[in-house]
């Protein structure tokens, strides 16, 4: 037990062309997609995805021509996965859009990477031509009326592309409160792709419960399952992902740990309503001399629980945030283990992962094949900041050349992550060197962007967000003068902070907040020194 | 509907429907996670027969939100 073992075989690919062609020589009519609506269930397979893939990127090129930035914005849905490869495909470079964004944030966005052109899903057709509105040389198309060409459109060859050029462009939370855009190539998806599959075996069924706009959701769930030959269902909402997961029986869901604990919530309450409480726990203790010999009763013993998760599941790949450990252990105990990594957007994103039977507790896994770790500037407890090398780093970022270089030096990207490894190359991360807060449902929030809009509330003079528990507090030193004429400014704020919640994604949403008696300490340019002494603040 | 509204949410939760007020936050003042707060949404369109379309759900920050959107879509608004 918990010995490494050889890399699982992937077929070679270095483009998105390459990898559909692989698949659809491995898996042909075999169902690569599936979607579920109140109309009835579609499959697609992979020689469908192949030949669409490709008629989509002649209409593309045709249409649109090819060097350009184009974004998508939309639920999770096999058209959003068509778009995708049909842009980088068609030699043009796709902009994930986070779907929560307010339409300004996302005008924003446009703006900065010089896209004019938007493919949206029906569902988000008013924020496009709300869009339109702000900008307007934006053009469009809905993905519905792209997907009728498609199936008018004859049968296509691949156009060429480039496989180190631009591919996609990701924007992820900046520290600084600005975004910033990793630019990605077709070789930086596929390398981390192949790698990953060579560490973890993916096979049989999924459901695809993150949104693809996230770049660990579209490397593990759309590249890797595609490499797999992997049968994935793409829910359009997540309102039934429980029963979902129950009916369609996956054999592995990729998750952010609060989907594990939204999970867990609901294996207590069947455990507690069936009055297992007391009985599960000498099961574990039953089953762990048989662990340690490689005779596995947790399936037996567990069945109920493991029914209630549809009973095929084999594993949860885990990524995004920090992992509670005894979040993890308690799925282990059912016999369904939670492989944690640790990725970055910049990094295609998946760097390093356990692997079944070859894991550490509290660890985020070996870094992949072919990706190497270092740990730079350590410290006396061997900690330091988390450095990687390999075809997965990004090509830098997007009209950032003085950040592109700060991060990348003699060929390492610098993660602005804290960690250490063991001796046998487990990675460990403990913190990170920026302000970014990470939430454990994988959302980055930037507190500096949430200090802008508090700051416009009238009455806030200085205001830091931080996080404790996943919830967001805002600390506000308000104008005195203003609160004066104030009968209860602790409830006006709590008001003004609702109204301000209403509008954000709800990740974002302030928990709480408190007012202090007195300004922030700040730095000697006067800016706000994040980690302050609790006197001054009261609930 | 508010009754039934504090009875799913005590349900899932498993708190007492006692503690949930029109004011209460299901985030910040229940312990609801936003993955919580989508699956609580299935169970009331099954309850209400109403389709809540995804985007507004950001609405519902509050019991009281719920309740309203709700009561909107129940009546074909």
């Amino acid at each position: 037990m918990n010995k490494p073992y050889p890399h699982y075989e992937v077929p070679v690919y270095h483009d998105l062309p390459e990898l559909l062609d692989v698949a659809m020589a491995r898996y042909g009519n075999r169902p690569v997609f599936r979607t579920k609506r109140r109309s009835g269930e579609r499959r697609v397979s992979y020689a469908q995805l192949n030949a669409e893939v490709r008629k989509l990127s002649a209409c593309l090129q045709r249409t649109i021509g090819s060097g350009r930035h184009v974004a998508v914005l939309g639920e999770n849905c096999y058209e959003w996965i068509l778009t995708y490869f049909a842009v980088v495909c068609s030699g043009n470079v796709i902009v994930p859009i986070d779907r929560e964004l307010a339409a300004e944030d996302i005008a924003e966005l446009l703006t900065e990477c010089d896209c004019h052109f938007l493919v949206f899903s029906s569902a988000y057709k008013d924020v496009f031509h709300e869009l339109q509105d702000r900008l307007p040389a934006l053009d469009g198309a809905e993905q519905a009326a792209l997907y009728a060409r498609v199936e008018r459109e004859a049968p296509a060859a691949w156009l060429p592309t480039v496989r180190d050029a631009p591919a996609a462009l990701i924007y992820t939370s900046g520290t600084t409160g600005r975004s910033k855009g990793v630019v990605l190539s077709q070789n930086n998806l596929c390398a981390d792709a192949r790698a990953a599959c060579a560490f973890v075996r993916l096979y049989g069924r999924t459901i695809a419960l993150l949104p693809f706009h996230h770049t660990f959701a579209f490397t593990v769930n759309v590249l890797c399952s595609i490499t797999a030959g992997v049968d994935t269902l793409i829910p359009t909402s997540l309102k039934y992902a429980a029963e979902l997961i129950a009916s369609f029986r996956p054999s592995f869901l990729t998750v952010v740990p609060m989907i594990l604990e939204m999970l867990d919530k609901k294996i207590r309450r069947s455990i507690s309503e069936r009055r297992l409480a007391g009985v599960l726990p000498a099961l574990d203790l039953l089953c762990r001399p048989f662990d340690a010999v490689g005779i596995h009763l947790r399936g037996l013993c567990f069945g109920s629980v493991r029914k209630g998760l549809g009973g095929a599941l084999s594993f949860f790949i885990s990524g995004g945030a920090p992992l509670d450990p005894e979040l993890s252990a308690r799925f282990a105990s059912y016999g369904i283990p939670v492989l944690n990594g640790y990725g970055i957007s910049e990094c295609s994103p998946v760097v390093s992962v356990n692997r079944l039977g070859h894991h550490r507790p509290g660890s985020v896994g070996q870094a992949l094949p072919g990706v190497s770790v270092r740990i730079d500037r350590k410290g006396e407890d061997e900690e330091g900041e988390i450095c990687v090398k390999g075809d997965i780093v990004m090509l830098g970022y997007h009209n950032l050349a003085a950040e592109t270089s700060a991060a990348m030096q003699d060929g390492w990207f610098h993660t602005g992550d804290i960690g250490k490894t063991d001796r046998d190359g487990f990675l460990y991360v403990t913190g990170r060197i920026k302000n970014l807060i990470i939430l454990s449902n994988g959302k980055n929030v930037s507190p500096e962007e949430l200090e802008t809009y508090l700051g416009r509330i009238p009455g806030v003079q200085e205001v830091m967000v931080s996080a404790a528990d996943n919830r967001l507090t805002a600390e506000i030193a308000p104008d005195e003068d203003y609160c004066k004429s104030l009968e209860d400014p602790q409830e006006y704020f709590q008001e003004q902070i609702l109204r301000l919640n209403r509008r954000l994604p709800p990740y974002k949403a302030i928990a709480s907040v408190r007012l202090r008696d007195t300004a922030f300490r700040k730095t000697t340019t006067k800016k706000i020194i994040r980690q302050q002494k609790e006197d001054h603040a009261h609930v | 509907m508010f009754d039934l509204v504090v009875s799913i949410i005590a349900d899932y939760q498993g708190i007492p429907g006692g503690r949930i007020r029109p004011d209460s936050r299901l985030v910040n003042d229940l312990g609801l996670s936003s993955f919580d707060v989508v699956s609580l949404v299935g169970r009331f369109e099954d309850a209400f027969d109403v389709e809540v379309p995804d985007r507004q759900i950001k609405t519902m920050q509050t019991v009281n939100d719920v309740v309203l959107l709700l009561q909107a879509l129940t009546s074909g608004q």
